[in-house]
């Protein structure tokens, strides 16, 4: 059985006041703005994942009767010049933005935190040339990498992936290193290895386990730039294309209509914005949560 | 500071900077296909293949296609663009200047705003400017600077018609219509620097504040502001400054989004342009030229914290 019990008789209060101390955590993370924010992703990770349901056109349907309608009770946030219903397409398109936001972070996340682990364990040669590479990727603007990617793979939502994946993998390489180089001088990894635990399952069941918690929050920092970014290279045509709605795209292709159909620019614009601004409070939330010392940044 | 630190650095800035032409060059040579073939486009033959490719040195082997492009760029010859077969050095000559205008008068514009708005953010603390300064930054940072654009080219150039919706006017043409024509897109890429800065501006102050020298000051009966200005910001400048240089050379990078919404021909235009038509020798000269102002600037920080805080010296 498991731990829990053999205890049970000695302290019985111990599991009442861990979820109580839990309860306070939660309530620190759940501030006023933060909760505003949260409601605010998960509708929109609601939208993006059951979108049929609640957009009421389709992200394709075109009217051409109905070309260039302002919002109206049957088009609530209008139409485009292919007569097709804005607020359907921002829903279809919080899909794109969403997801291609997190499989971006998670592929950076994966990679960057192979690299650092196994540069921090090793050491050595290893240790040296991955992070001379990571040292020259993290001295320029990532964009321009990220440009250079995209010439080399054709604009595609998958070279899109694939591009932030990698110029966002060097800062989760850096902190997964820092963190393995400090754990593994502890005493319980150094017992683990005294007992003959083989090296991968040391780095699996014990390094990894006790600096997860920065990473986690690295990566909930880089979301949002990965969000903004998927919508930068939309809008100049280098990221999904037509007629996959994503929301730079959709701003990019509503500018030779700004004079006549304003609504076309300003609303996906606005939907970028506030799940970007949503997703960054969270992110202040966890990092405040995961680090009560640091000073509340926003 | 000494000379042999100033040489070390520069060193240095040479070695990222050859290393990340390798990076490129690299990447870039890892093209699927032939450059000559995608030179030519659909229509060609085996025999206009093979003297293309022998124009371009295609044959040779990579390294000494590597050593003859960054030899030539050393001597200042970037290539020619393979679009429209003009010179890069010279196309960027024309480009350069337009960008760092832009870069220089955003630069200014988030200055203004984020200094005076993080010290006073600072200085009244947990009040309502200070709460209403920070959501306005992090509103900043969430903000795509493309859109922010594209809303004051709505507002400002279409429905009160203050400004022209875009292009550049050189200054050579009066005051007057060189800042019409730069004021939005300085605006826009300004504000979005203004969040981080302010945000910086803010904390470090807010460290500095929390100093002993400070408890000195104000008990020796000095005026709150010369409390703020002269001894608080000064010595909370180092952090503003790190993120004042990074921050400039990103917006050299920046301005991407920025110069294709006002259609302004800068360098970064030039870039989506070449990535774009993949037209390679452009994207590689581009990168490389972005590169090393990006790495100047934080050259040119480095160097004046020596010159803010006398008591950083370089060894």
């Amino acid at each position: 059985m498991s731990r829990r019990t053999r205890y049970e008789g000695r302290v019985p209060d111990r599991d009442v006041s861990r979820i109580r101390l839990w309860l306070r955590d939660v309530r620190r993370f759940f501030d006023p703005l933060s909760t505003v924010a949260a409601a605010i992703v998960v509708l929109i990770v609601l939208a993006a994942t059951f979108p049929g349901i609640i957009a009421p056109y389709g992200y394709e349907d075109m009217s051409l009767r109905e070309r260039l309608q302002p919002p109206n009770w049957s088009h609530l946030l209008g139409t485009d010049n292919f007569g097709r219903d804005v607020f359907s397409r921002l829903i279809y398109g919080a899909g794109v933005s969403v997801y291609i936001g997190l499989v971006a972070v998670l592929i950076a996340s994966t990679v960057g935190v192979t690299i650092g682990v196994v540069s921090g364990f090793y050491g050595g040669m290893v240790d040296a040339v991955l992070m001379r590479l990571v040292d020259v990727m993290l001295s320029f603007p990532s964009i321009l990498f990220a440009l250079v990617l995209i010439t080399l793979l054709g604009p595609s939502v998958i070279s899109l992936v694939i591009t932030m994946g990698i110029i966002y993998s060097p800062r989760m390489a850096r902190l997964a290193r820092a963190g393995t180089l400090s754990a593994k001088n502890e005493v319980y990894v150094e017992s683990a290895r005294a007992i003959g635990v083989p090296n991968r399952r040391v780095l699996l069941r014990y390094i990894l386990p006790n600096i997860v918690g920065p990473l986690v929050v690295q990566a909930s920092l880089l979301l949002p730039i990965a969000i903004l970014v998927e919508a930068t290279l939309s809008f100049l045509g280098l990221g999904v294309q037509p007629p996959t709605p994503s929301w730079g795209a959709m701003l990019s292709a509503g500018r030779a209509y700004m004079e006549i159909a304003p609504w076309l620019t300003i609303f996906p614009g606005a939907a970028i914005a506030i799940i970007v601004l949503s997703v960054n409070l969270l992110g202040d939330a966890a990092q405040d949560w995961a680090n009560p010392r640091l000073r509340r940044r926003l | 500071m000494t000379f042999s630190y100033l040489v070390r650095r520069i060193l240095q800035t040479g070695i990222t900077l050859f290393l990340m032409s390798l990076i490129v060059f690299g990447a870039l040579r890892a093209i699927p296909g032939d450059a000559a073939v995608i030179l030519l486009g659909e229509y060609y033959g085996f025999e206009e293949v093979t003297v293309l490719r022998e124009r371009m040195g295609l044959n040779d082997p990579v390294y000494v296609q590597y050593f003859r492009w960054i030899g030539s760029a050393l001597r200042g010859d970037l290539g020619v663009s393979w679009r429209s077969n003009e010179s890069i050095t010279y196309e960027l000559a024309r480009r350069l200047p337009v960008t760092f205008q832009l870069a220089l008068l955003a630069f200014f514009t988030s200055i203004l705003i984020a200094l005076p708005a993080g010290l006073v953010s600072a200085a009244k603390r947990n009040t309502w400017f200070d709460r209403g300064a920070r959501v306005i930054a992090l509103i900043g940072i969430s903000l795509p600077n493309f859109w922010v654009g594209l809303m004051l080219i709505l507002a400002f150039a279409l429905s009160l018609r203050w400004i022209p919706s875009g292009g550049f006017v050189s200054i050579s043409e009066g005051l007057g219509p060189y800042l019409r024509a730069l004021a939005a897109p300085a605006i826009t890429l300004g504000t979005a620097m203004a969040a981080s800065t302010m945000r910086i501006t803010r904390a470090s102050t807010l460290e500095a504040l929390s100093q002993d020298y400070i408890r000195t000051a104000r008990s020796k009966g000095l005026r709150e502001f010369t409390v703020l200005t002269a001894h608080a910001f000064k010595n909370a400048m180092i952090p503003i400054l790190t993120v004042i240089g990074v921050q400039f050379g990103l917006m050299l990078a920046g301005s991407v989004a920025v110069e294709t919404v006002f259609s302004i021909p800068g360098v970064s235009r030039f870039l989506i342009d070449g990535v774009n038509n993949r037209d390679y020798p452009v994207v590689m000269a581009t990168v490389l030229v972005i590169s090393l102002g990006y790495m100047i600037a934080n050259l040119m920080v480095d160097l004046s914290y020596a010159i803010i805080d006398p008591r950083i010296r370089y060894e």
